[in-house]
C-alpha cells in the first residue's frame, strides 16, 4: 500500500513504539511514499488489485534498496574474517561469536534485522574447548541476539548431525526461553541420532524451538539452503528479492462459481502479481545497487546468482470454504472431502501458472519463481478472512490423525517453505520418542516442516516466528515492547485465535 | 474369529515406546478397586464393538506411518489370545511392533503362542498374597465355583503372576512393570523387593511407580480407597527405596 505524509506523523507520535521501530517504520513509510506506477512501472491494473486486496505486497515497499531475505554463509567469515568490517578470521569462540554479533548488524531484509544468523552448531563446533566456558558464551550469544535483533523472524538452524555445539544450544534456549533467534533443526534420519532429536524435540515443546525441517526433502528440490525467517526455504548464499501473496480468500469471494474461480480469476490475478514480483525483482538489480555497494557480495558472503523470489498464498480454507458454501455443502476445508478436492484444483492451478512463468534474475532456481505458504500478518482487514497458508481455521481443526493426514499432500506444493504447527498438552513431554514418531511419519507422508509446543508455555509460535503470551498482554495495555514481532503477533491472535489451537491429548 | 473392544486410541504416548495405537479389548479377569476404565471389566458390554482381524488391521493402517506399534490393553487381553495371536502375525508383517498390558493373570503355559507373537509386555503387578483378594478378586473368590478356587490357589497362593513376570524377562519380553502405590493396603515396600529381585539383572526394564487416584472412579470405588491415597513425598519415599535395591530405571507417575 501507498503511504502517505500522515502515517509518518502516526508513527512518530505513537505511545507504543520504540525510537527504534519508529525509526524502521519511517524508513518504510517512505520506501512507500512514491508510487508505484512511477517508480517500478506497476500498470493500473496491477495497482488496483493491490488495493483491492487480492495481492498483498507485504508492505514491503516501493523504493526498493535491498533484497527482502539474504541469507550470507557465515563460513565466508570462517575463513577469511571480513575485510569490509576489518575483522581478521576468527582463532577463539570469543572471536567467532563477537564477529557474527557485528557482522549480524550489517545484514540486512525487509525488517532491517538478519532473517538468517548462520548454521550455528556447525559454525561454532570447531572453537570448542571448554564445555562449561562455552556454554557460558554461548548462552551470552543467544541472550544477546535476543536484546539486539529484536525481530523474531531472525532464525537459526542446527543439525542434522549431532554435535557438542548443537547440544549446548540446545540447552541454551531452552534454559533462555526467548523468542529470538527462532531455530530449526535441518533433520534426516539417516543422519540425526535419535538422542539429539530427542532433545530437540524436548526443547520445542517447552519453548517452541527447534523446528523441525525435512533436510533431505529441501536439499533435493533448493539443494544448498538455510531455513529463514519464518521457515522459508532459500538457496545458501543467496535468499530471496521479494515475498508477495495473493490472498486466496478474498479472491474467492468475487467468483461466482469454481469454473470462474478456476479458469478466469486466479489466472488473472497471478500472472498481474508475476508482472509485478518480475519488476520488483529488476528494480533491486538494475537500479538499487545493492549489488554493487555490498560487502557481503564483494566478499563472497552472497552472490547475486543465488537468489530466487517467492510467490505466496494465504487463506486457501477461505476461499475453499466459499467454494463449499457456493455448491449448498456445509462442510469445512480440514474435515470435508470435496473440499480437499478444491484446495488441490486451486493449488494446481497456481502451480501450473507459476511454473509457466519465465521469472526475473532467478537463474538459481531454473527462472522460477518459488510457490510459498504465506502464514499471514495483519495488514488489513481482509487478514481475518485469510487464514494462514493452507491451513485449517483454529477451532475447525479435526483430531491430530486426521489433520496430519490432511495436511501433508499439501506440503509438496510449496518449495521455499510451508510448515504445519501443533499444541500438545504436558503428557507429551516425558514422551519425546512418541513425538518423534509422529514428526518421523509426517516425513513420511510429505511435510516439510512440523513443530509442536506446550499449550500453556509462555513462548508461543504465532505462525512462523515466536512470541511471549506476555509481552503481548503488555502491548494491549498500551505499553512499549521490545520486540516488533509482539505487534504482528497481537494482529494475528485478533484475527485468527492462534493461541487456541487445538491442544492435542 | 471377533474380539470385543471397547476403544481404540489412534495415537497413545503412554502405553510403551514411542507413539502406540491403544486398543482397549472388552473383558476382565480381575476387578480392581482402582480401575480406570471400569467399564471395559465385564465380559459384555453395549458400549463395546466386535472387530474381525481384518477390520482391526484396517484401523490400525489408517494410523500409518506415524506409530510404530500398537499396545493392546484393557480389559485383559490376554483373555483372547487366540484372536490377538492372529492379528500380530498381521501386523507385524506391517513393520509394527506387538505389545500386551497385562495384569499378570494368566497361565504362562497355555499362553505360547500370543508370547512368542508379542514384542514387549507391559505388566502390572497387582499386589501379593491376601491383599489381592479385596483389591482384585473381591466379590468373586468368595464364590465356591471352580474359578474362584483356583484363581486363589494360583494368585494369592501361589503368586502365579511374579513366575509370569519372571518368565516373561528371562525371554526379553518385558518393557516396564507397574506397580501402583496404595497406603496401608499392602506391604508395597515387601512387593517392591519381590519385584527388584526380578528386575535387577534387565536394566532396560522401567519401574513405573504410580500413585493411585480415586478422582474420576465411581463413588462405590472411591470409597473403599478414601485415605489410602500416598502423598507426593510418600510416593518419592518409596521411589527411593527401589533406587536403594539397586534399581535406577524408574519412573513416577504422580
Amino acid at each position: 500500500m501507498q503511504s502517505n505524509l500522515q502515517d509518518i506523523i502516526e508513527i512518530v507520535t505513537s505511545p507504543t513504539l520504540t525510537p527504534q521501530q519508529k525509526l524502521i517504520s519511517l524508513g518504510n513509510t517512505a520506501e512507500r511514499l512514491i508510487s508505484p506506477i512511477e517508480l517500478l512501472d506497476y500498470t493500473e491494473t496491477e495497482l488496483f488489485y493491490i488495493n483491492k486486496q487480492m495481492i498483498c505486497d507485504l508492505n514491503e515497499g516501493y523504493a526498493l534498496y535491498r533484497p527482502r531475505y539474504i541469507v550470507p554463509d557465515y563460513r565466508v567469515f570462517v575463513e577469511n574474517g571480513c575485510r569490509f568490517l576489518e575483522l581478521d578470521p576468527p582463532q577463539d569462540l570469543d572471536d567467532l561469536l563477537d564477529g557474527l554479533l557485528i557482522l549480524y548488524t550489517h545484514v540486512p531484509s525487509v525488517t532491517s534485522f538478519p532473517v538468517f544468523i548462520g548454521h550455528l552448531d556447525s559454525l561454532i563446533e570447531p572453537f570448542l574447548t571448554d564445555e562449561a566456558e562455552d556454554y557460558r558464551k554461548i548462552k551470552r550469544f543467544l541472550n544477546h541476539i535476543d536484546k539486539t535483533i529484536t525481530d523474531s523472524f531472525c532464525h537459526s538452524n542446527i543439525g542434522p548431525a549431532e554435535s557438542n555445539a548443537g547440544r549446548l544450544i540446545l540447552k541454551a534456549v531452552v534454559e533462555l526461553g526467548n523468542p529470538t533467534p527462532n531455530m530449526s533443526i535441518r533433520y534426516d534420519k539417516q543422519k540425526t541420532s535419535r538422542e539429539f532429536a530427542k532433545l530437540a524435540v524436548a526443547a520445542c515443546l517447552q519453548v517452541s524451538k527447534p523446528s523441525f525441517s525435512n533436510d533431505a526433502y529441501y536439499n533435493s528440490e533448493i539443494g544448498s539452503h538455510a531455513i529463514c525467517s519464518c521457515y522459508n526455504a532459500l538457496p545458501l548464499a543467496g535468499g530471496a528479492y521479494t515475498l508477495s501473496r495473493l490472498r486466496l480468500g478474498t479472491i474467492a469471494k468475487e467468483a461466482d462459481s469454481l469454473d470462474i474461480l478456476i479458469n478466469e480469476l486466479l489466472p488473472k490475478v497471478s500472472k498481474l502479481m508475476l508482472s509485478i514480483m518480475d519488476k520488483r525483482n529488476a528494480f533491486i538489480v538494475e537500479k538499487s545497487n545493492f549489488f554493487e555497494s555490498s560487502f557481503l557480495q564483494k566478499e563472497g558472503f552472497i552472490s547475486k546468482d543465488n537468489f530466487t523470489a517467492m510467490f505466496g498464498i494465504v487463506g486457501l480454507a477461505d476461499a475453499v470454504n466459499s467454494m463449499l458454501a457456493l455448491e449448498g455443502l456445509n462442510e469445512t476445508f480440514g474435515s470435508s472431502i470435496r473440499g480437499d478436492e478444491i484446495a488441490h484444483l486451486i493449488m494446481k492451478t497456481i502451480e501450473l501458472i507459476v511454473a509457466e512463468h519465465q521469472g526475473k534474475y532467478v537463474t538459481r532456481t531454473n527462472d522460477r519463481y518459488l510457490l510459498h505458504a504465506q502464514v499471514g500478518a495483519s495488514l488489513h482487514e481482509e487478514d481475518k478472512e485469510n487464514t494462514p497458508a493452507h491451513r485449517i481455521r483454529v477451532g475447525e481443526e479435526p483430531a491430530l490423525l486426521d489433520h496430519l493426514k490432511q495436511s501433508a499432500p499439501f506440503h509438496r506444493y510449496f518449495p521455499s517453505g510451508t510448515g504445519d504447527l501443533f499444541a500438545f498438552d504436558q503428557t507429551w513431554l516425558t514422551h519425546p520418542d512418541a513425538v518423534l514418531d509422529i514428526i518421523e511419519g509426517a516425513f513420511a507422508s510429505g511435510y516439510r516442516y512440523i513443530t509442536t509446543y506446550l499449550q500453556n508455555s509462555d513462548l508461543i509460535r504465532v505462525t512462523g516466528y515466536l512470541v511471549k503470551k506476555s509481552e503481548v498482554e503488555k502491548l494491549r495495555s498500551d505499553q512499549a515492547v521490545l520486540r516488533d514481532t509482539t505487534i504482528y503477533g497481537m494482529g494475528t491472535a485478533d484475527n485468527s485465535q492462534v493461541f487456541d489451537r487445538r491442544l492435542r491429548k | 474369529m471377533r474380539l470385543p473392544v471397547h476403544r481404540i486410541i489412534p495415537f497413545a504416548n503412554v502405553d510403551g515406546l514411542g507413539n502406540r495405537t491403544s486398543i482397549f479389548v472388552q473383558g476382565c479377569n480381575a476387578n480392581c478397586l482402582y480401575c480406570h476404565n471400569p467399564e471395559t471389566i465385564p465380559m459384555k458390554s453395549r458400549e463395546s464393538t466386535l472387530f474381525s482381524v481384518e477390520e482391526l488391521v484396517s484401523v490400525i493402517k489408517n494410523s500409518m506411518p506415524f506409530i510404530r506399534g500398537i499396545t493392546v490393553s484393557g480389559g485383559e487381553p490376554t483373555l483372547y489370545q487366540h484372536f490377538l495371536t492372529e492379528l500380530f502375525k498381521q501386523v507385524h508383517d506391517l513393520g509394527l511392533t506387538c505389545y500386551v498390558d497385562t495384569n499378570g493373570f494368566f497361565n504362562y503355559n497355555q499362553l505360547q503362542n500370543l508370547i512368542e507373537q508379542t514384542d514387549k509386555f507391559l505388566f502390572d503387578i497387582k499386589g501379593l498374597g491376601q491383599s489381592l483378594e479385596q483389591l482384585c478378586f473381591s466379590g468373586f473368590l468368595n464364590q465356591r465355583v471352580v474359578l474362584a478356587r483356583n484363581y486363589q490357589q494360583r494368585f494369592v497362593i501361589g503368586d502365579e503372576h511374579f513366575k509370569n513376570l519372571a518368565q516373561l524377562l528371562q525371554q526379553d519380553k518385558i518393557e516396564e512393570v507397574r506397580l501402583v502405590s496404595i497406603k496401608h493396603h499392602y506391604d508395597e515396600y515387601g512387593i517392591l523387593e519381590k519385584i527388584a529381585d526380578l528386575i535387577k539383572p534387565y536394566p532396560k526394564v522401567c519401574l513405573k511407580l504410580i500413585r493411585v487416584h480415586t478422582r474420576g472412579l465411581p463413588e462405590e470405588r472411591a470409597i473403599k480407597l478414601k485415605g489410602k491415597e500416598p502423598s507426593r513425598a510418600e510416593l518419592t519415599l518409596l521411589e527411593e527405596y527401589a533406587r536403594s535395591l539397586g534399581l535406577k530405571n524408574i519412573i513416577k507417575i504422580i
